[in-house]
Formats: structure tokens, sequence, C-alpha cells
């Protein structure tokens, strides 16, 4: 049995069980490749739908190719996509350069997502956050409470036992986060897409020595050097890296605690 | 590439856990270099690498130097790849503990041949726990050498203690012993010239002796685990999980909860028709012959031949996080059902209750060894809290 038949039963199983215990789910689709392969573990689980809302948090700083992408892959696998964005810090314009990282990820994607659930009641949400691309994210379980302010209860986390994802019994959870590629690394994730033949951004393949690892907005994300120009070639790529997937996100990198930060806010 | 082997590492606070981990990960660069980076700058690493910092990245980790909660890193060498399950060692964080053991397939035991170290209250806990969970090999990780100039005695000292812990316990596990300094680096994935008296291989070696692919066991029964149910075209599809042995379709079933009889008619997995699903798979098939209606969440599904006893009652070994009263009433979870129980303690020894259960409703009971793993369950209290977890027994 290959690794990649294991980690996806596993993801089939989460998938399966937020299913079931929740009335009203949606899954986080960023267009990035461990996203569109949560959803197409999620097609496989329903028999090639997806049976709820696909939630694009549109910061409007995304690359156009993601635009594209999203537009094509939305029609091609008949997703019902909805894309919320927070309107008002739209057009007072928010941003990276005129306010800072934190505060502009905060309006544009936590607080956009805030409203959003809020209207809209969803007790959980789908997303494809995994072990390997952060320490912080490394702390997360399966199902994980969030209170009416988002916030992450790090210090007081629910226990998650062999394959009994709960839903939680802590006072005042306003929703779940669900993570079904907790499991998963970034390697198998590439190995998986190939496997299965997913579609991928072409912003992920070397252009001109370059090539993104990480697709986040425009201005936060950087390229890295690489010759990567297809799937074979970005494997190989990683089985001899030695630096982090998220090196070209700004986020995670201005300070130590940052992503703590940012996520006990109610960040992905 | 293999299926990754889960390992989680546990001991008393400060037994060297993390550091442990983050040694494994420092030595077989599975660090990004920024990580290296951010841990060398932190403030309170100015002199060497703190290894543990790989792992503890909160705040109040890092600054308390504790770990509040389980975490997981993956340590690669050559085409192996072990999934290192890292968890507190103070007794408030007992459930991040075992909510870290339980994801994994060995357990290693960190115990501090420091001075004034060696084996403590959570060492003795974490044993017990591990038998409980239903442990079959331990392997004890004897820590921080380097501080003891290596000791002979000191190690021999600590490997007795814990033997004869065992044996106060009753608990029959495999055990092994190596001595390590994850400071140094000695014995973890190399052998060490530091110590010339230590026969045995390094830490890995020794679990790597030990791993055996999951293979398909020709003699477990049968036993899926009912999800849920999906309506695809008019159709009744059921969503489930193979626990053990492998399903065929026309094959003659029992449904143990609803107490039916069926056949199965199609499986369909991975968008596809399929005459067979193994076990681990999580399958959809249709079954014949039922009244649909009355399956629901949390039914067993096995062969004629090899069915589950479905009592109401059973007698459990649980650990209560928490002080309940003698006799009380609790959620009982088991595979994936909830049933209301009364629970009446026998007797307790240590940190684990014997206690006589009686539910509400029946209940599926492996009796078969392959399977017993089943029987473990989990217990909420009236508020739907986390009271405790435990084996069912016949």
């Amino acid at each position: 049995m290959n690794n990649l038949t294991v980690l996806e039963r596993k993801s089939i199983f989460v998938i399966r069980e937020a299913y079931a215990q929740f009335k009203n789910i949606g899954v986080l689709w960023s267009m990035g490749k461990d996203s569109t392969v949560l959803l197409w573990i999620i097609k496989k689980v329903f028999s090639g739908e997806i049976p709820f809302p696909v939630i694009h948090l549109d910061t409007g700083f995304k690359f156009p190719e993601m635009y594209k992408f999203r537009d094509k892959l939305a029609k091609k696998w008949k997703i019902n996509l909805v894309v919320v964005r927070n309107e008002d810090a739209i057009k007072q314009e928010v941003s990276p350069v005129k306010n800072n990282r934190f505060l502009c990820c905060t309006k544009l994607k936590t607080e956009a997502l805030r409203d959003y659930v809020e209207k809209h009641k969803f007790d959980a949400l789908l997303l494809a956050i995994r072990r390997d691309e952060h320490s912080i994210r490394a702390k997360e379980r399966y199902f994980s409470p969030r209170d009416k302010n988002f916030k992450w209860n790090y210090k007081n986390q629910s226990l998650e036992f062999w394959n009994f994802y709960k839903v939680s019994s802590m006072k005042g959870v306003h929703h779940h986060r669900v993570h079904p590629l907790l499991h998963w690394t970034e390697l198998d994730v590439w190995q998986y897409i190939k496997q299965e033949r997913i579609p991928v951004n072409p912003l992920y393949f070397s252009k001109k020595g370059q090539r993104f690892r990480s697709l986040g907005c425009m201005p936060c994300t950087v390229p890295i050097v690489s010759n990567a120009s297809n799937i074979d070639k970005i494997i190989d790529e990683l089985k001899g890296t030695s630096s982090s997937e998220r090196g070209g996100r700004a986020q995670d990198k201005e300070k130590e605690y940052m992503m703590q930060k940012l996520r006990s806010l109610g960040y992905m | 590439m293999n299926k990754r082997t889960n390992i989680a590492v546990v001991g008393h606070l400060d037994h060297g856990k993390s550091t442990l981990i983050g040694r494994l990960l420092y030595d077989t660069n599975s660090v990004p270099i920024e990580k290296i980076e951010e841990v060398r700058k932190s403030k309170k690493d100015k002199h060497s690498l703190n290894f543990a910092l790989f792992l503890d990245s909160f705040k109040e980790e890092r600054e308390g130097c504790f770990t509040l909660d389980t975490t997981q890193a993956i340590v690669k060498i050559r085409r192996r790849e072990y999934n290192f399950i890292d968890v507190p060692g103070h007794s408030e964080f007992i459930k991040n503990m075992v909510t870290g053991v339980s994801q994994a397939d060995y357990i290693v035991l960190t115990v501090s041949a420091k001075l004034n170290e060696g084996i403590k209250a959570q060492t003795r806990t974490h044993l017990q726990l591990a038998k409980l969970l239903g442990a079959k090999k331990i392997f004890v990780a004897i820590t921080k050498m380097d501080t003891v100039n290596y000791s002979k005695a000191r190690f021999s000292e600590i490997k007795d203690g814990i033997q004869s812990y065992l044996r106060s316990i009753n608990f029959s596990a495999k055990i092994f012993f190596i001595p390590i300094s994850a400071e140094e680096g000695d014995n973890l994935i190399k052998r060490t010239t530091h110590m010339k008296w230590y026969e045995g291989n390094s830490l890995l070696k020794v679990v790597n002796l030990h791993i055996k692919e999951n293979n398909l066991k020709k003699n477990e029964p049968l036993r899926i685990l009912v999800q849920d149910r999906y309506i695809v075209k008019g159709e009744t599809i059921f969503a489930g999980h193979i626990e053990s042995g492998s399903l065929w379709t026309k094959e003659k079933v029992s449904l143990n909860i609803s107490r039916q009889k069926g056949v199965v008619k199609r499986i369909i997995s991975d968008s596809r028709i399929k005459k067979f699903a193994e076990k681990g798979e999580c399958a959809g098939f249709t079954l014949e012959g039922i009244e649909e209606k009355k399956i629901k969440r949390g039914e067993i599904i096995s062969a004629l031949h090899s069915q589950p006893l479905v009592r109401n009652r059973a007698f459990a070994e649980i650990f209560f996080l928490n002080d309940y009263k003698e006799t009380n009433n609790f959620i009982l979870c088991s595979r994936l059902r909830e049933v209301s129980c009364m629970i009446k303690i026998i007797r307790r020894k240590r940190i684990i209750c014997s206690v006589n259960i009686s539910f509400n409703e029946n209940i599926a009971i492996e009796k078969k060894s392959s399977v017993l793993i089943s029987n473990r369950f989990i217990l909420l209290d009236k508020k739907r809290n986390i009271a405790g977890f435990g084996v069912m027994h016949v």
C-alpha cells in the first residue's frame, strides 16, 4: 500500500466525519495546490460533486493567473463558488504597503471571513492547512473549535483520540475549523497531484528561473529561484531542499510570533 | 514510498522529549534553514542551539521552556520516514499527551539520567497509560547521559527501576533500553563512541528493526463502521470505514446494532465500482434485503460467521481525567456512537479504575484479540466534557 493511499483514506474519513456531524459547512479555496487537492478529495467522497459552498477569500491582491485558474476550474468542476470580500476595507484601500501586513491580513482575510461566516451561520469550515507548513499549524487538531471572536484557544485544545473527531463540548464554540490535510507534507501533496493528475496553477512552474512555491497575495509573496518547470522537477527539487515552503510568504517571517498572533485572531 | 511510522515520545517534564526530536530533525536536515535561523536568534538561546525550539513554537512554550500541546514533525532518513509526535510532560496537560499518543504506532519513553531526575511521577503515569492504550512495545531512551559521564551504573539503575515498575503494574510489553544524549547526538541515529559498554544499536536502528508493514492479516474478521449515508441519484450509499478484514460484493453480512442481515450489492470506492474493499479503506457500498431507515451512524457490519458480541453491559478499565463520584451517568463514545451508561467503580489501582458499565442500548464488544483495539472508548460527562477514556473487556 502506498503512503498516499494511507493519507487519502484518513482525509476521507475526516471529511465524512465533518459532513456527518455539522449541519452547515463550507470549504475555503485559495486556488493554491493544497486547497485544490482538498476539493479533489471532497469530490471523491461525494461521487464527483462538492455538496457545499466553496469559499474564496478575495483580497483583490491575488495574481491574475489565480483568478483565471479559479474561474476555469469552478466551471469545469461545477463548483458552487462564493467570492467573499471585505468591500469596506477594499474601498478604504487597505494594503500591506499603506498599512502593515498584520492589519492587512486581519482586515481583508480574517474579518471578511468572519462577516461571511456570521451572516450564513456556518458551523464548520474545511481548510487545507498542513502541520509541516509551520510549527504553529503543527499544533492544530483535525476538528478545531473557534469562539465568536474567531479565537483559537490553543491553550486548551480539545482532546482528539484515535478516530474520534468529536464536535467539541467547549463553552462558547461558534464554529469549527476542520483540517482534513493536516497530516500531509508539501512533498505528499505534489506526489498526489502527479498521481491523480490534479490541475494546478501555472504560477507553481518555473519561468525564467523563478517559480512560486506557495501562493498568497501579490505584494506579500515572492518567487523562489528554481528551474522546476513541471511536476516531476518540483518533486525532485523538494526532495533536496532545506528551505521552508512558506519562505516566500511575508506574514510568516516578519516576527517570531506573527503566525501565532494572526491565527489566534482567526487567520487560517 | 513506505507508510510513514508514527512514533510518540513521552516521559516526565524536562526529561528531553522535545530536545530528542529536535536533535533528530537537525541531524537529518529535516529543519528548514529559516527555522534554524529563527531558533538561533531567539533570546533564550544565545550560546548553543536549543533543539527543543524546533517544536516548541508558542510564545508561552518558548518563554516558559516547556511543551504545552502535542505537535508532530517528520524525520527523513534515506527511504524511511518517521513522524515524531511530541507531547507535553506536565500532568495538567495529560489530555494533550494522550491525543498525541493515540496517533502513534510506537512509543519512546524518555527518562533522564541526570542526577535527581530519573524515574518520576509522569514516567510512571505514562507507562500506565501506555498499558491502557494497548502498547505492545516500549522503547526507553535514557536521556542526558552526558550529564552523568555516560555512567553505565546510572543507566542500569534506571533500567532496573523501570523493569521492576512494569512488573508491579503487570505490564508485559517488550521493552528496549537505549542510553542517549540528545545534546551531544549520542546513539540517536548512529552508535556513539562515548559509551563503549553499550552493545546495542542506536535508537532509530532499534525502532527500525521492529517496524513491520501493516500487512493484511488473513484471519481478521470483517468489521465496517458506518459513518454516514448519502443519496446519490436516488440510491442510498453507505459510507463505511473498514476497520478490519475485507469486504466482497455478494457477501452476506450482519448489521450488529440494528440486528439485521443483508447482502452487499455494490462497492464504490474512489469513484469506481469494485468487487472488493480492504482494511483501512473508506468505501461506499449498497445493501440489499435490509431496512435502510434502521441503519444509523455507528452501525457495525460483520460477516455472518464472525460477529462481535452485542451486550448492554461490560467490564472496563478507565483513566479518569478528573475525579468523579463512585457511581455516575456518562456518555460512552465508541466507534462513532454515543450511548448513555452508568458506571460503577469496582476498584482503583493507582490511576486506573476497574469498572462495571451498564448501557441504555446495546453495544458491540470484540472478543478476538486481532480486533480488541476496537473496544476502546472515550467518556463524556453530562455536560459533554471529556471525562476519561478506557478499554472494554467481555
